[in-house]
């Protein structure tokens, strides 16, 4: 059960700063249009929260462009609006990076091959259900997201809209349910490697080696990479880095995204 | 398991840890970011006040250059002027009263125009109202002579006609006139004739009676003769007869002295005087002759006159 209120809160209320700017070969006016800054929480997704950077900038972009949806990029690499901010954060980052983090914004040129069209909130929305849906059949395979009433998914996907914890979580502990001694029936995780988005590491991981005996983040790394040395590397889970010898239950219960995932960023030292 | 989770390191560790990144990450720049923004918004806000305010400057310039433009020439002999200007002023201003006045004038003129031409207007509409109705007269009247001719024609025709019929009537009434003349002529020579004839028989007639009278007078005056040779065998006081002789004696006292004492029938024959009567001596006939010259054959029977005939 998800009951660590305190650090569930923690997690929730992770925010980041970003500052945007648009492309400087995108600039259309000799004057080079102010940045844009702005907290976004670590746990919602782009497309939610850049309504104000668009209308920001898009009156200095090309504009034949305008109509053209934008697109943020981070030296160079595109961003996935799929993936959680904080998520992004942590496996292009890491820990310990310069705050703000600066962002460029684009109209022209759209990445097809990389990045996926997001034309409305709606497909955000589509996307984070089956996400939810996803990871409630690796943990429960009951289906308990099935069983849930419409009013329940629209009242999780506006809990992390409008940022409200209370929201959120009143369906959310319905997820998180499962047996006291079993746990859940496999661990639903994505593993990312450095910045490879792309290959997401995913294997089924059960939470109990046996009754009684967890598993840790350090077992679980060693199953995935079993090659590579423990202390070669770092795990960044919500900006944070667990000590080894966390049970993966636990992790997985509180500090998991709103999708459901626990989400590690794998960096070598 | 919660009370032991809370007991383990690795939770406080988490727990630190995700405080610190949220002190780093999120308290730090919270509100600065805040504050960036809302000064960026009043940045904004500014620039377009900015904007206005620039556009107003301009336009007060431009309107302040105007007024230099007009203001330029106050200074010197600008008392002079002023004065001169006021008189100007004033001038135009009586200029502009008397032009009031006009204008005044000029507007109950064209009043007093336009209720005249009202009128006029009106009895123009009148006018073209009774030009209107003589034109539908006049139409009518049109339509009505062509009506008349058309009777008229008619009427000519039918004139031709009947003075055709009448040309052809009087041509038959000539030879009917000529045929009248004829016929009397005609006439004439027979009537003439006829008198030739009638004027025989009468003198034959006459003849007749002449003779018959004289015959009667010769036999009258035989039977007179003989009576007065045998008067002496006839006496009235003979007796022969003594009571015939008395009644006879009491009617008649002698034949020859018998005249009428009163009128038993009598009627108008003839105009004037009644010359001669006659009975005929055959038949019950009464002729008589008047000083109209005319004899008359009297029917006695049927009391009307019978015929006539006259030397005319």
């Amino acid at each position: 059960m998800a009951s660590d209120r305190e650090v569930l809160r923690q997690v929730w209320e992770g925010k980041l700063p970003v500052c945007f700017s648009l492309a400087e070969e995108e600039l259309q006016d000799l004057q080079t249009p102010d940045p844009f800054y702005l907290m976004v929480p670590r746990l919602t997704y782009f497309p939610l929260v850049t309504d104000k950077v668009k209308r920001h900038f898009i009156k200095h972009a090309h504009p034949e462009k305008q109509e053209a949806e934008m697109w943020l990029d981070y030296n160079g690499t595109p961003l996935k609006w799929q993936y959680p901010i904080g998520v992004l954060f942590d496996s292009l980052l890491g820990a310990d990076a310069t705050l703000p983090w600066n962002i460029t914004v684009r109209f022209d040129r759209f990445p097809e091959k990389e990045l996926l069209k997001c034309p409305s909130r709606d497909v955000v929305e589509s996307h984070f259900m089956s996400c939810i849906k996803e990871a409630d059949v690796l943990k429960h395979r009951t289906h308990v997201a099935t069983a849930m009433q419409k009013k329940e998914h629209y009242q999780l996907w506006q809990g992390l809209q409008n940022d409200k914890f209370d929201q959120f979580w009143s369906i959310n502990k319905k997820l998180m349910e499962c047996n006291r001694n079993e746990g859940f029936k496999h661990i639903p995780y994505r593993c990312h490697k450095g910045d490879q988005f792309s290959l997401p590491l995913q294997r089924l991981v059960k939470p109990f080696e046996e009754p009684d005996c967890q598993k840790t983040l350090g077992d679980l790394i060693h199953f995935l990479l079993p090659s590579d040395d423990e202390k070669s590397l770092k795990v960044i889970i919500q900006g944070v880095e667990p000590s080894w010898d966390t049970p993966l239950q636990w992790l997985s219960e509180h500090l998991s995204h709103p999708d459901n995932f626990l989400h590690l960023s794998l960096h070598s030292i | 398991m919660n009370v032991r989770h809370a007991e383990s390191p690795w939770r406080e560790n988490i727990l630190l840890q995700l405080n610190a990144r949220n002190k780093l990450q999120n308290h730090s720049f919270q509100e600065l970011i805040s504050c960036h923004n809302r000064i960026f918004e009043s940045a904004t806000a500014l620039r377009s006040e900015n904007l206005q305010l620039s556009i107003r400057n301009e336009q007060l310039r431009q309107e302040g250059a105007e007024l230099m433009l007009k203001g330029v020439p106050v200074d010197g002999k600008a008392a002079d002027r002023i004065q001169t200007l006021e008189q100007k002023l004033h001038k135009k201003q009586e200029e502009l009263t008397d032009l009031l006045r006009g204008k005044a004038e000029n507007a109950q003129a064209l009043v007093e125009l336009n209720r005249r031409l009202n009128e006029k207007e009106k009895l123009l509409a009148l006018r073209d109202q009774g030009l209107m109705e003589a034109g539908e007269r006049e139409l009518h009247l049109k339509e009505k002579l062509l009506d008349t001719d058309a009777r008229c024609t008619e009427l000519q025709a039918s004139n031709d006609t009947l003075k055709d019929e009448h040309y052809a009537l009087h041509l038959a009434f000539e030879a009917l006139q000529d045929k009248l003349r004829k016929a009397q002529e005609e006439n004439a020579v027979l009537v003439e004739k006829l008198m030739k004839i009638k004027a025989k028989d009468a003198e034959k007639l006459n003849e007749e009676n002449d003779n018959f009278v004289r015959k009667k007078q010769a036999r009258v005056a035989q039977e007179l003769e003989d009576a007065a040779k045998d008067t002496g065998s006839i006496s009235p006081d003979r007796g022969s007869f003594p009571g015939v002789e008395r009644d006879i004696g009491a009617v008649m006292p002698s034949i020859g002295t018998c005249l009428p004492q009163r009128v038993v029938l009598r009627f108008d024959a003839h105009d004037g005087e009644v010359n001669a009567v006659r009975w005929s001596p055959v038949d019950r006939i009464v002729a008589t002759g008047g000083q109209d010259r005319k004899v008359k054959l009297w029917d006695i029977s049927k009391v009307f006159w019978d015929h006539f005939f006259g030397t005319k």
